[in-house]
């Protein structure tokens, strides 16, 4: 009975933890984060061409100087309320004996005409230089965006325009034009 | 004869007493038994993610967002299995944003604390994509043969590129890391 008693309770242990040999069974787990991110207002702008050259084109003194200057840029505006520009500025002017565009002589002011990508509204018919203030070049209208493309960028152009005007000394005279960006 | 009767009484009463002693079915004994116990470890997997994640960036001039999520993970693989701990985005960018479809947000990932780390790579909405691949009889904690930390810690480090098409504006995805072990 003894024996009956011990030989039964191994059996149903056995039936308890035996059961099955051990395997391998697969467990899987998620987690879920989210990303956000605040896109803001951006603007930038490169100049292309290295020097503007101004040249006459037909070497009377009728024919005035001129030359351009090309840039590209990249512009986003805020979707609602917001706005942007390019501006100029001729933040050194020439040297003396030559041109100038802080005191330009009578009718020997320094213009330029704009054009732009469709994304702004370049600037209308000639503009005058100044080395006193920005002047326009373009203006974006709310929510404009540049070309799509991490690498791509917008082209536009500045053609400037010098009166060739005899008092002026022979040599080479250098001005600079400052150009900058912007984007609300 | 008296004395005789008197002893046999007294000797039978003792053996009588002695049986009597006893609880009836007892007897003294050791009895020794053994039993095989069955644990069954199986495969396993757990992780555990921050919440939310902001992607930033640095300048005006259209650099990429980037921004990193520390991932904690625990894993257990047979001796002839494996594991993974993959990633799938679950919804992209609202329309105007950037968009993971069109392959804007790209990862990498620093060094696994279990596991090989996965390399560069471009996020999709479409399938799960690779985190950390784990090796047969890997398990964390304790040193080795196991990982030396536990949790076991992997950095996923996101770039989202910033292109001047996309609208001013917050732009929320969600991302769903999944890890399994055989």
């Amino acid at each position: 009975m003894k024996t009956q008693l011990i030989r039964n309770s191994i059996l149903t242990i056995g039936m308890i933890l035996g059961s099955g040999a051990a395997q391998a069974f697969a467990q899987s787990n998620t987690g879920t984060t989210s990303v956000s991110v605040v896109v803001p207002a951006e603007a930038a702008i490169s100049i292309t061409t290295g020097t503007t050259n101004l040249t006459e084109a037909t070497g009377f003194f009728g024919s005035p100087f001129s030359g351009t200057t090309a840039f590209t840029y990249k512009v986003r505006t805020t979707k609602v309320g917001g706005a942007g520009t390019i501006t100029v500025k001729i933040t050194t002017d020439f040297p003396a004996g030559g041109p100038s565009v802080t005191t330009p002589l009578t009718g020997d002011a320094m213009t330029y005409t704009c054009s732009t990508a469709a994304s702004a509204t370049p600037c209308t018919g000639s503009v005058t230089a100044l080395t006193t203030g920005y002047t326009s070049v373009a203006t974006f209208a709310t929510d404009a965006h540049s070309t799509a493309g991490t690498g791509s960028s917008d082209a536009g152009s500045v053609v400037w325009t010098l009166p060739n005007d005899p008092i002026y000394k022979t040599g080479t005279y250098a001005a600079t034009a400052t150009f900058v960006i912007a984007a609300t | 004869m008296a004395n005789f009767t008197s002893r046999s009484a007294l000797a039978t009463l003792a053996i009588m007493s002695g049986i009597l002693s006893l609880p009836a079915g007892v007897e003294a004994d050791t009895i020794t038994i053994s039993n095989s116990l069955n644990a069954n470890i199986g495969a396993l997997g757990s992780l555990s993610v921050p919440g939310s994640t902001n992607l930033t960036n640095t300048g005006t001039v259209f650099n990429a967002f980037s921004g990193t999520v520390a991932i904690q993970y625990r894993a257990r693989t047979s001796a002839s299995g494996g594991g993974t701990l993959t990633m799938k985005v679950t919804q992209d960018f609202q329309t105007g944003g950037p968009s993971v479809a069109g392959g804007d947000l790209t990862y990498h990932c620093g060094s696994a604390g279990l596991g090989t780390a996965c390399a560069s790579s471009t996020a999709s909405t479409s399938s799960a994509t690779s985190v950390v691949t784990l090796p047969s009889s890997a398990c964390t904690g304790g040193g080795a043969p196991c990982s030396a930390t536990d949790p076991n810690t992997v950095n996923v480090t996101f770039n989202l590129a910033d292109r001047p098409v996309v609208k001013t504006g917050t732009f929320t995805a969600s991302i769903q890391f999944t890890i399994s072990a055989t």
